[in-house]
């Protein structure tokens, strides 16, 4: 069922397409029908949300692999499970990057581990693949910046990523994190300081 | 928020953001709506007959473990091991330092990972595979490693035609320098015939066999199930 969001983020109502309509959902009501097992609800709620948990994911786990499809896919799963943990202060998308906030840690430690381990067990040349498109394009201080991004402890990247990239209020941000306001300032503070020395220009 | 933070916030929301193929989230579509209908299935069942299927499943499996167990000589490994038909495979080395021998056919291992000091190698005539804790095919033809597929994990690749071994990572495939024979037809009879329990799932401390029916590829979402 093709559907489309009409914007990032609630309460405008989700435009989801039935038979070549087009029908504005409530997405807490979606969220609720796809919790109680409703097939095409939870398609459309993923139809609905997932570019933006993918962007999310990619960015806050710093993950672009087969790994990142497991994130997005865990993350509905986990929303589903705990629709009824859903209060509604939040929209649906905020609390959908809450959820998967928790999982990209998860997975940020344990490809932290992996790399250390691998480091440590083989100092071999990695076979990359090869992106002929990679690289004559791209903006070098914005790869740089990208590459600054990803190498950000991850609860300084996932704040950073959610509140500044993503855009969620500061406020919304840390409710959905379960964060005090103060503690997410602090590491959407310390991220600017880490990435500072990329853009090389000095604070007036 | 001082002009440089701003400055760097303009940056890196220039930052081109990840957007998955259609086709790639139409593929994690399917796998979620299949995945929350399993879950959805497995939790209507009474519990009670939750437990007894799990205890007859622990007992089928613990069956074919010790049956295994016995025909490879009582060693123990970190990992399973699912193979072709006619494959040609033999299990050497000692408890936490596994070797298979392969000859011939087409193996999937899924390794557990492995403590300091352990090891895992799947060995050929001209190569071996080094495992870290992973899931990865390996086809060998006539005792020539033909072919590696990683689909979970890092493993690494030594062979007698490449100056350095390579490291392979999840979806990460490698071949020969120079490729092999053509396959030659498997003998009526088997080194070892794979017996045929369900299907290969870790065990710590135990290695299982299972036969490795086409395209017996496990999914990253069957991993979620």
């Amino acid at each position: 069922m093709p559907a489309t969001a009409i914007r990032l983020g609630d309460p405008v109502p989700i435009r989801i397409w039935r038979g070549g309509v087009a029908e504005e959902v409530d997405p807490a009501a979606l969220l609720a029908a796809a919790a109680a097992g409703d097939r095409g609800a939870i398609g459309s709620l993923y139809d609905a949300l997932h570019r933006d948990v993918y962007r999310f994911l990619a960015a806050a786990a710093a993950t672009r692999g087969p790994d990142l499809d497991d994130l997005v896919q865990e993350t509905f799963i986990v929303a589903l499970r705990s629709a009824r943990k859903f209060s509604g202060r939040s929209t649906v998308k905020t609390w959908l990057f809450g959820i998967a906030f928790n999982l990209g840690r998860t997975h940020a430690r344990a490809e932290a581990r992996r790399r250390r381990a691998m480091a440590r067990a083989a100092q071999l040349p990695r076979v990359q693949p090869i992106r002929p498109d990679q690289g004559a394009q791209a903006n070098q201080q914005l790869e740089q910046l990208a590459a600054a991004i990803d190498a950000l402890p991850y609860a300084q990247r996932a704040a950073y990523v959610l509140n500044v990239i993503e855009g969620v209020p500061a406020a919304a941000a840390a409710r959905a994190r379960g964060l005090r306001l103060g503690t997410l300032g602090r590491r959407v503070h310390d991220a600017r300081r880490r990435l500072a020395p990329i853009v090389g220009r000095s604070d007036p | 928020v001082s002009e440089l933070e701003r400055h760097i916030d303009a940056l890196a929301r220039q930052v081109e953001p990840f957007a998955p193929s259609a086709e790639r989230a139409a593929r994690t579509r399917v796998r979620l709506v299949d995945a929350v209908a399993s879950d959805r299935g497995a939790r209507r069942w009474p519990r009670r007959w939750q437990l007894a299927v799990g205890v007859a499943l622990a007992g089928a499996l613990a069956a074919g473990t010790v049956a295994v167990t016995r025909a490879g000589g009582g060693e123990s490994a970190r990992g399973a091991v699912a193979a072709s038909d006619g494959a040609d495979y033999a299990r050497e080395g000692a408890p936490g330092r596994e070797v298979v021998r392969v000859r011939r056919g087409v193996m999937r291992f899924v390794v557990s990972p492995l403590a300091a000091g352990e090891s895992f190698r799947v060995v050929t005539g001209d190569g071996e595979v080094e495992v870290r804790g992973t899931e990865f095919y390996v086809a060998v033809i006539d005792d020539r490693l033909a072919s590696v597929a990683v689909a979970h994990g890092t493993v690494v690749v030594r062979h007698a035609g490449a100056s350095a071994p390579a490291v392979l990572g999840a979806g990460d495939h490698w071949a020969p320098p120079t490729p092999p024979l053509p396959p030659t037809p498997p003998p009526a009879t088997a080194t070892r015939a794979a017996p045929s329990p369900p299907a290969a799932s870790v065990i710590p401390g135990t290695i299982t066999v299972t036969p490795l029916s086409g395209g017996a590829g496990r999914q990253p979402a069957d991993r979620r199930r």
